[in-house]
């Protein structure tokens, strides 16, 4: 380790609140803090559910409009079918172990990736960053966003 | 008296012996002239010839066309480098090759129809996409259609191939790559022109798989402690081996430094971890495992946590991605 080796970035942006459009990101994220690669992860519009307090642990599994869903378009938009989508989902999860999303964040940081929320999508959604979990360090715009991603690899989710 | 005779004897004796030579060097004369005499004719006749040849080789340009290509090669020798002459060495077989099969004559046959072709263009209607589609129908065009495909194949198949044997076709490879692959090879030159030298400095990166992370886990397929096998990835190969003398050893070879109660804690809850379920636990177990927590971990074992802590515990390399 003594060697000066480039240190890998990656700057990870989540524009999703699905739940399972959000795992994929958080996953990707944790693997690369284990990998020993610096993460920055920026949460902007419907990304930012996963970021908010009051939303983190009710994260929907989007059914429509997702040809791979296993339940059909006309009955995945019925009241109901997200939440219990999104049910069997976790159900699953915790079988694999698989930490929940506001785990995944407490993991996130402790492991040294950096959480940001978006300034823009904010101020549009009407929230504050008092509504968010702790564990967003900063909120700032798309231009803080590039001048963190300096030398990173971008992943856009 | 007798001593003059004597005298007599031997200069009589040694004029003998001289005019013998003297025959000998006459008779060699003799022939000399005569070899002149009779060569000289011959002689004449092949400058005579040898002087009307070249005056026939120059009528028909030959020594035009050497000095046209003397000066072709001095323009060759002063645009190009020694390199690049090189390179053209390496390629001339497969242009022959090419050459060669390309002048069979059933290939001629089918260029020379096709050309025929060409001198009627005026004499075609014009075919739009719909023409082109009732004309498909038709089985020489089929035909041909296939044996184009099949050339864009074998083309694309060519220019795919990372491995291509020499330094031409790489580039030929990394130009017509699809551009994701493009972009994974490094850009180290800033150069517009690749230089043969810069080619042959990184052997690695013409050679595929130029990933960036392989400098660091590279390193540990170099790394040896004595008295232990490891893997290409530094883990200890029989988990059965390890003492905390290889702990030790091996932290010190991931830049840990010395080993605290805490790390000792950490690699004592891997090994357990290991020993009981027969996998190495992930980071997340680890930190739980060891009651230190994630932030912990990540501390003492800087920079991929998991692969490390499992080098030190002398466990494999843990699987998952949490």
């Amino acid at each position: 380790m003594q060697t000066q080796e480039a240190q890998r970035k990656v700057a990870i942006i989540v524009s999703k609140g699905g739940l399972d459009e959000v795992y994929p990101a958080l996953i990707l994220g944790n693997a690369a803090r284990m990998s020993g690669i610096e993460a920055v992860l920026f949460f902007t519009f419907y990304g930012l559910d996963a970021v908010t307090d009051k939303k983190v642990d009710h994260l929907h599994v989007n059914l429509v409009g997702n040809p791979a869903s296993p339940i059909p378009t006309m009955i995945g938009g019925l009241p109901g079918m997200e939440n219990l989508a999104a049910s069997m989902m976790k159900k699953q999860m915790e079988d694999l172990d698989l930490p929940g999303v506001r785990e995944m964040m407490e993991m996130l940081t402790d492991a040294g990736a950096e959480l940001y929320g978006c300034q823009l999508a904010m101020d549009m959604m009407k929230i504050d960053q008092k509504d968010l979990i702790p564990q967003v360090a900063d909120v700032i715009t798309a231009g803080d966003f590039y001048e963190m991603a300096d030398g990173a690899q971008i992943i856009f989710t | 008296m007798n001593a003059p005779l004597d005298h007599n004897a031997t200069v009589e004796s040694r004029i003998e012996a001289l005019s013998d030579k003297v025959d000998l060097l006459l008779d060699r004369q003799r022939a000399m002239s005569e070899l002149v005499s009779e060569s000289g004719p011959i002689l004449t006749a092949m400058m005579d010839a040898g002087t009307r040849g070249l005056g026939e080789w120059e009528e028909r340009g030959y020594f035009a066309f050497g000095r046209s290509t003397l000066r072709l090669l001095d323009r060759v020798a002063t645009s190009y480098s020694s390199e690049d002459v090189d390179e053209l060495g390496d390629a001339v077989v497969g242009i022959l090759d090419t050459v060669r099969n390309l002048t069979q004559s059933d290939v001629l046959n089918v260029a020379n129809e096709a050309t025929d072709v060409l001198h009627r263009a005026d004499a075609l209607d014009p075919v739009g996409v719909v023409g082109a589609i009732r004309k498909s129908k038709d089985e020489d065009i089929q035909r041909g259609l296939a044996v184009m495909l099949e050339v864009l194949r074998t083309v694309g198949k060519a220019a795919q191939s990372d491995s291509g044997a020499t330094p031409g076709q790489r580039r030929l490879a990394s130009r017509l790559a699809p551009s994701g692959r493009r972009a994974a090879r490094p850009v180290t030159r800033s150069a517009p022109r690749r230089r043969p030298a810069a080619r042959s400095a990184s052997p690695a990166a013409a050679g595929g798989a130029p990933k960036q992370a392989q400098g660091g886990l590279a390193r540990w397929a170099c790394v040896t402690i004595p008295g232990h096998a490891l893997d290409s990835g530094g883990f200890l190969v029989d988990p059965q081996t390890w003492n905390r003398e290889f702990a030790v050893l091996m932290a010190a070879e991931a830049g840990i430094g010395e080993l605290t109660d805490e790390h000792w804690q950490v690699v004592d809850a891997m090994r357990a971890h290991y020993l009981s379920v027969g996998a190495s636990p992930n980071v997340r177990k680890l930190a739980n495992l060891s009651g230190l927590g994630t932030k912990a971990i990540y501390q003492l074992f800087k920079k991929a946590p998991g692969s490390t802590a499992a080098r030190v515990a002398g466990v494999p390399k843990p699987v998952g991605c949490i």
